[in-house]
């Protein structure tokens, strides 16, 4: 019923994951109601998690790993991953911050 | 990175008095400015700056805790300072609560790895409750210098 799905996805952006991409994942995550985290090493984030997310300190370039788990897992993974490959776009490119 | 390598002490603003997000900032900015972090002449343009970072969404991101920044020239390195408010700041938060807590960043516009590994560093303090009680309970710079030396990792220094 709940096998997880992930995905690898990459941080775009010279910034990284500073905390204009740290809001809008956690904004994404919270439109769904599987469990979603973001791994980066041996360091979880809960993608609704705005704190956990910056604790990550990911930089351009980081490889990450999107899971979730619950009824709309894959739908939420495929969200996600969507964000990152447009870029944080709309927004990231307002903010030199 | 550790938080006493870029929170300016002497920049700590223990009772921020502010009744509003603007007021808050621009407190803390001129107590970066006192203290010597910045130069007198650029704090205009950082609260301006720093309250037009705010227009993209409010970096109020919850559990009373605020991190209005920005980046600008006038550092050469990341400058923070804390404030704490007892009555609470209405900054528009995420989840909608007046904030206690404020760490207000200043970094160099060519170090985006600074910037976040600074944020990465409080991110991970301020998630913690207890921590983030005992700094609503600090009345002192030196309470709250204590508790940031004690985040790092260190003995506290006298």
């Amino acid at each position: 019923m709940s096998d997880a799905v992930t995905a690898n996805v990459t941080v775009p952006g010279a910034n990284g994951l500073h905390m204009v991409p740290c809001s809008l994942i956690a904004q994404r995550a919270s439109k769904f109601v599987c469990q979603i985290t973001i791994r980066k090493g041996n360091t979880t984030a809960d993608a609704r998690n705005i704190f956990e997310l910056l604790g990550l300190g990911a930089a351009e370039g980081t490889d990450l790993e999107c899971k979730a788990s619950g009824e709309d897992a894959s739908q939420a993974v495929a969200s996600l991953v969507d964000l990152f490959e447009s870029g944080f776009e709309g927004h990231a490119h307002r903010t030199s911050n | 990175m550790k938080l006493n390598e870029f929170v300016v002490a002497d920049a700590i603003v223990p009772d921020l008095q502010a009744a509003s997000k603007e007021d808050a900032i621009r407190v803390m900015v001129a107590s970066l400015k006192s203290s010597g972090a910045i130069p007198e002449a650029d704090e205009e343009g950082i609260v301006a700056a720093i309250l037009k970072r705010e227009e993209l969404g409010s970096t109020g991101i919850g559990n009373g805790v605020a991190v209005p920044h920005t980046k600008h020239p006038s550092v050469d390195r990341l400058v923070a300072t804390v404030g704490l408010s007892k009555a609470g700041v209405d900054f528009a938060s995420l989840d909608g609560e007046d904030v206690f807590i404020l760490f207000l960043l200043v970094s160099p516009p060519d170090r985006p790895g600074d910037h976040l590994r600074g944020l990465e560093n409080i991110s991970r303090h301020l998630r913690d409750q207890t921590f983030c009680s005992f700094l609503r309970q600090s009345s002192t710079k030196q309470d709250i210098i204590d508790l940031l030396d004690e985040a790092d990792g260190n003995q506290p220094s006298k």
